[in-house]
């Protein structure tokens, strides 16, 4: 938007050199406000609009009381002093100008310049201005050169006329390809072709039409039609400084972007937030933002308003990460130096996303130094870690290579504690990512991650994750309005559990899911009201479900497969933003999914109206390679419209519906890395989800507040749970294990964010709720009655605040403080005397909850000395994780020890852990 | 890592909680083995934690098999129901359990039936470090089996154990008088030196043979004992009763010890309400624990002594305290001997006069304080 107002603007410099104010009057009072402040005030007060940028006003604070004032006086106070000017057009846009910088300093001639005009009518001639323009248009009048095309047909006279032509640069003679030209006050406009060439319907008589495109000088003709004809124009390369519309573009951005929960997270200012043991993690700072959140301290991954982990899409350089956490979610697996940027959607997800009902996290690798040699490096107590940014072809091209590892694994088998020596845990991941800038047209980036954890609690089981993803991403600029992207992508997530006891049970148990996909997606700019997004999405899954070996020659383990399933998901999408008027936006999207379950594989038939187990099995079904077993599939529509009060307080409303055919199989109370995936199939139908969303956005003091309140009321329908006690790992029949059901949650996400100044951060504060209900006529299949119960991750009050303090240039302050109901656990409903010993009896699930999360971290950065030629930068961490030393509950055991049953508690972090954190750049 | 292993170590305290509410529910605890025998039927209630154990009176069992003979069964105590003729489970037949409690509310099993036996091929004891790093012995079971179907075993053991005083004595002071007050030393009348105690099993011990080639169970361990548990510091032996089961029945015992231990503390199994293989008649929503099975049964015993197995080191005995000293002619002397707690070891050797009395407490003299003086019929020494 703001972006069209700088157009607009300089485009109305062209044409107006005079203040001209109506004569309405205007009571307003203000008192140490800012000129920005006190304008957008006005624009709340009355009908005016102000544009303007920003910077050309310091921050020097007025104060002023007016009454039944004109507008013309009221201005002239508010500039004095200053060297901005003023101009009124229609009857209430307000144009600024800063004097010296934008219209003087222009080359002569540059308005106003007389251009040939080429015609092959004979009947151009100039035209004097018609009498029904106000004298307030008159004063930039004479600026528009005015054509007459066609020849009046006293006999034809038809409403609309044709007008065609071609446009062509003045200096160089070559076409001008999409450029847009619009009708001025009407709803209609058409863009040049690759030669230049437009044709457009005009409305008989005079219109204004409009000439845009960014690079392109900005221009306006008066036409009048009076017959079909043609009007060539060559046109100049435009002065604009692109500098200034960037910066002004982001001003509001939360307030007028369309759609409702999306999150951007800072990677510059997160580095400043105490984790635990000093390591930095975005993923952590966006737990801490309202709406995402985490089951506990030792839960992988994130909880997305009352969403399932599994229903989180997480894109590395639009790559699937599967589990992009090490050591049971507390560290992250993303390089954080290598992160240029994180968007997460968890309310409006645009239709080129699909497959996960809950959210998309959208993380972006930064582009590396094309310029220099540059790298960063930090050593913790648990990592070290160590990114390079490589130039290959100078302004061109340039390599980001990552790594990441846990070197405290030897420290762990060096200490004397003996019961420590047979758990070992170690992660790494390495990263690298090329991109090359091929010409202005194109560009390309590639890829390549991986990640590795091994860990093992007890000495004869290792347990062993990884992640592996290669991306390829074309971007292709068919011209200033058109724009393709070409991904290609595959990922790989696998785990493998080794026992080995040296007995002859030793086995080694794998699990792998491999997904290559491709997506084209077109952006067109249709102009500066509508923009186009569509393309085309496939992938194709492999699933090895598990695979047992023996470990050793002595091993009498029997190797045995699961079937491999294969599986094809394809979606196309169409989504158009379009501005209906300043104030309204609406952003629409469709997206089509479409998912076939493939052969070869063999798939079980049940008896209709019976529990699923094997004695209700009727027939098994085999399929050939890459027949299709079953195919799902329907329309996802993303639809969002937002409408701006005043210019900083908008009104947003949204409504999503998505499918995800891919789910995680986990019968723990929170999920673990050896959770496998399934694809749904003959049995397993995929997940549906819609979520409503409404929302109210407000900057305060320009940007410097940012307020926010979110409501959303989210449905899921059949997702996944388990019977009780079900066996998942090496499962062949995971279908009479599986039960489905419906889920429900809503919420609402406060959120005030201070972006500048010398205290900044946020605070959220999150109320919601996330059920779900298993219902069935079998009692087997059915939990707590049927009825809707608390998830697993059910935390209703949800407080996080993040501050950062700088105490000097190079001294900050930072903390970090969470609060959040306890979750909801299973307790028993009695004990029971069996085989001898004592057992827990459960009964409904989640009918307590463990005592409420809170957690305090603070941290102290100390940049190094800011001496230019230093060869590193350096920055020290202080931190201490759980300053309060609060022991907070994770989960809840019963056990059964010596015949008797005893309830304990465990927690994971229950003192406060201190950290240093040594960090360079160079 | 360091930090967070020691943490994650340390970190598991006993915690309060209140049930918010309390299900009464019908336990059975059934199975009948391939033994001609009295069989045994256990019926009780669930009970809140830290209360006793509800007992389920005057219920009407039988087990029915599918040629339609029924084995009636009788209440000996308190929920202990045992059948009234002598039988054991026949492979081929398939049984079925029915109950109804003295409310009138009557349930049955599934049919089940007796899955094929398998011989406890070894039961070995073997010097081992558990995960934990403690030194001890392993009591490992072989199995095979003839059939090529997976196998699923669950095992029960009794391990009986020598005691032995730290101290053998063979005279004693007796009361011969309360007033006045008299003692007298007479020769010990019954053996204080050699004792034995008998102990059940009470944790869920399965395994199976699922993902193995062949039918075999190999050195499966069915008891860990460290190497400074007392009850091997003499001479220990274990009866190991193994079970065969059928899936379903395996399956009802690993959900049962998945909730009721701590694999890992990231990762908790979803605990829920454990359906069994028995149901209500009528009522579907009225709910039962339990289960119902027909086990073939084999058992093993094993002895070993301390030193069998630790061959170069010393068994940990029983600490047993100082010993007093007290005059024969010292009223205290009367005392301590009606308190129960001290017991005559000898005169004292350093005293001419052999009227110093040393005093030992009663345990380092008297094992039947720890089991029984009665050496059980199968002990071999």
């Amino acid at each position: 938007m703001k972006l069209f107002r700088i157009l607009f603007l300089t485009f109305i410099f062209s044409f107006y050199a005079k203040a001209q104010v109506s004569t309405a009057t205007i009571s307003i009072s203000f008192e140490d406000l800012s000129r920005v402040n006190v304008l957008e005030r006005l624009e709340n007060l009355t009908e005016y609009e102000f544009y303007y940028i920003a910077e050309w006003f310091d921050d020097k604070l007025i104060s002023g009381e007016y009454k039944d004032v004109k507008l013309d006086l009221l201005l002239k106070d508010i500039f004095e002093g200053t060297n901005i000017n003023y101009f009124l057009i229609d009857t209430n846009r307000v144009i600024l100008t800063k004097n010296n910088s934008i219209y003087n300093e222009l080359p002569e001639g540059f308005f106003g310049r007389k251009r040939k005009m080429v015609s092959t009518d004979k009947e151009i001639r100039k035209e004097t201005p018609p009498v029904f323009y106000d004298d307030l248009i008159s004063v930039g009048r004479k600026k528009i050169e005015t054509h007459r095309i066609g020849k009046e047909n006293k006999n034809k006279i038809q409403r609309n006329y044709k007008l065609s032509g071609f446009v062509t640069r003045v200096d160089t003679g070559e076409p001008i390809p999409n450029l847009a030209l619009v009708v001025k006050n009407q709803n209609r406009g058409t863009v040049t072709n690759e030669e230049g060439f437009y044709e457009i319907e005009l409305f008989a008589g005079a219109s204004i039409l409009q000439v845009k495109a960014l690079g392109i000088e900005n221009m306006e003709k008066r036409v009048i039609m009076y017959n079909n004809g043609v009007l060539n124009m060559e046109l100049e390369e435009s002065l604009e400084q692109l500098d200034g519309v960037t910066v002004t573009a982001e001003v509001n951005k939360n307030v007028k972007d369309t759609s409702t929960g999306t999150e951007e997270i800072d990677i510059e200012e997160s580095k400043n937030i105490p984790l635990v043991l000093g390591e930095r993690d975005v993923l952590k700072v966006a737990t801490a933002l309202p709406g995402i959140s985490t089951a506990g301290e030792g839960a992988t991954g994130f909880n997305v308003r009352g969403g399932n982990v599994d229903q989180n899409l997480i894109l590395f350089d639009d790559a699937v990460i599967y589990n992009p956490q090490h050591f049971f979610g507390i560290f992250s697996a993303l390089n954080p130096f290598a992160i240029g940027a994180l968007n997460i959607y968890k309310g409006n997800i645009p239709s080129e996303y699909g497959g996960r009902l809950s959210s998309v996290f959208d993380i972006k690798t930064k582009n590396g130094n094309t310029e220099n040699f540059a790298g960063e490096a930090s050593i913790g107590p648990v990592t070290g870690n160590l990114l390079l940014e490589i130039p290959v072809l100078k302004e061109k091209s340039s390599l980001l290579i990552g790594g990441r590892g846990a070197y405290a694994d030897w420290i762990l088998r060096s200490l004397d504690e003996e019961s420590l020596n047979n758990s070992q845990a170690s992660f790494y991941d390495v990263m690298a990512s090329y991109r090359h800038n091929i010409d202005e047209k194109n560009d390309i980036k590639a890829t390549a991650y991986y990640s590795r954890d091994d860990f093992s609690i007890s000495s004869d089981s290792l347990y062993i994750y990884a992640n592996r993803l290669f991306s390829f991403s074309w971007d292709h600029q068919f011209s200033k309005k058109s724009r393709a992207n070409l991904v290609l992508s595959n990922s790989e997530y696998k785990f493998d559990i080794e026992f080995d006891s040296d007995s002859d049970d030793d086995f080694n148990l794998d699990y792998s899911i491999m997904e290559t996909t491709a997506k084209l997606k077109m952006n067109y700019q249709y102009n500066t009201k509508l923009k186009l997004n569509y393309g085309l999405e496939s992938k194709l899954y492999n699933v090895s479900p598990g695979s047992i070996s023996p470990l050793g020659s002595g091993s009498i383990v029997e190797p045995f497969d699961i079937d491999s399933e294969k599986a094809l998901e394809s979606g196309i999408f169409l989504s158009g933003n379009y501005d209906v008027t300043e104030k309204l936006s609406l952003d629409a999207g469709i997206r089509y999914s479409f998912f076939a379950a493939l052969g070869e594989a063999s798939q079980r038939v049940f008896t209709e109206g019976s529990p699923r187990n094997e004695g209700t099995v009727i027939d098994t079904l085999t399929y050939e390679k890459n027949e299709v077993i079953k195919t799902y599939g329907g329309p996802e529509f993303r639809l969002g419209a937002r409408y701006l009060l005043t210019p900083d307080f908008s009104v947003k409303v949204s409504y999503n519906n998505m499918i995800q055919y891919i789910h995680r199989l986990t019968n723990n109370t929170t999920v673990s890395p050896i959770d496998t995936w399934k694809l749904s199939d003959l049995n397993i139908r995929p997940q549906r989800g819609n979520q409503f969303s409404l929302g109210f956005y407000k900057n305060f003091d320009g940007d410097t507040y940012e307020l926010s309140l979110e409501g959303y009321y989210k449905r899921s329908d059949d997702i996944l749970d388990f019977k009780t006690g079900a066996q998942l790992l090496l499962n062949e029949n995971i279908e009479t294990e599986v039960i489905q059901g419906d889920g429900k949650s809503y919420g609402a996400e406060f959120l005030i964010r201070k972006n500048n100044g010398k205290l900044n951060g946020w605070l959220g504060y999150t109320y919601s709720r996330s059920f779900i209900r298993f219902d069935s006529p079998f009692s087997e299949e059915r939990i707590n009655n049927g009825e809707f119960f608390p998830s697993n991750f059910d935390r209703p009050h949800d407080i996080s605040l993040v501050a950062n303090y700088k105490l000097t240039r190079r001294f900050s302050l930072s903390t970090n403080f969470v609060y959040q109901t306890g979750r909801p656990v299973t307790i028993p409903v009695g004990s029971f005397n069996f085989n001898g010993a004592q057992f827990s009896v459960f009964s409904d699930r989640n009918s307590f909850r463990i005592p409420d999360f809170y957690r305090l971290d603070l941290g102290l950065n100390v940049e190094g000395n800011h001496k230019i030629k230093k060869f590193a930068h350096s920055f020290w961490t202080f931190s201490v994780y759980n300053v309060l030393g609060r022991n907070n509950p994770f989960s809840v055991f019963f056990v059964t020890n010596n015949g008797q049953v005893k309830a304990v508690k465990s927690s994971i972090f229950s003192i406060p852990v201190p950290a240093i954190t040594y960090n360079f750049r160079f | 890592m360091v930090l967070v292993l020691l943490f994650t170590i340390n970190c598991t305290e006993p915690f309060e909680f209140e049930a918010e509410e309390f299900e009464n529910i019908l336990v059975i605890d059934a199975s009948i083995t391939d033994e001609i025998k009295t069989q045994e039927i256990l019926l009780s209630r669930t009970f809140l934690s830290g209360e006793e154990e509800v007992q389920e009176s005057g219920a009407n069992v039988s087990v029915v098999d599918d040629t339609g003979v029924v084995y009636q069964f009788q209440e000996l105590q308190a929920g202990i129901y045992v059948s009234s003729i002598d039988f054991g489970a026949v492979s081929g037949r398939e049984y079925k359990l029915n109950v109804q409690t003295r409310d009138g509310v009557s349930y049955s099993s599934a049919s089940v039936s007796l899955p094929p036996v398998a011989e406890i091929e070894q039961l070995e004891a073997v010097r081992t470090t558990n995960e934990l790093g403690i030194d001890g012995v392993a009591i490992l079971v072989n199995a095979i089996s003839q059939g090529q179907e997976a196998g699923f075993y669950r095992y029960e053991y009794e391990e009986t154990y020598r005691i032995v005083s730290l101290f053998k004595t063979f005279e004693q002071l007796v009361v011969v008088s309360e007033d006045p007050p008299m003692l007298e030393l007479v020769v010990k009348d019954r053996d204080e030196f050699f004792c034995y105690d008998t102990l059940g099993s009470n944790v869920i011990s399965i395994t199976d043979t699922q993902s193995f080639s062949q039918n075999r169970v190999s050195d499966f361990q069915v008891r860990f004992i460290a190497k400074d548990d007392p009850i091997i510091s003499s001479r220990y032996s274990i009866l190991v009763k193994q079970f065969t089961q059928s899936r379903e029945a395996n399956a009802f015992y690993n959900t049962l010890q998945e909730f009721s231990t701590i694999e890992s503390i990231f990762t908790q199994t979803q605990p829920g309400f454990i359906e069994g293989n028995i149901r209500p008649d009528n009522n579907p929503e009225e709910k039962v624990l339990g289960y119902f099975e027909a086990t073939s049964v084999t058992s093993k015993r094993l002895f070993f002594s301390f030193n069998d197995i630790f061959t170069q080191d010393d068994p940990l005995r029983r600490p047993c305290g100082d010993e007093r000293r007290v005059s024969r002619f010292d009223s205290e002397l009367f005392t301590l001997i009606t308190s129960g707690k001290w017991r005559f070891l000898s005169t004292d050797p350093l005293d001419e006069s052999q009227t110093i009395y040393l005093l030992v407490k009663t345990n380092c003299v008297d094992c039947t304080l720890f089991g029984t003086n009665i050496k059980p019929d199968f002990w071999l020494d």
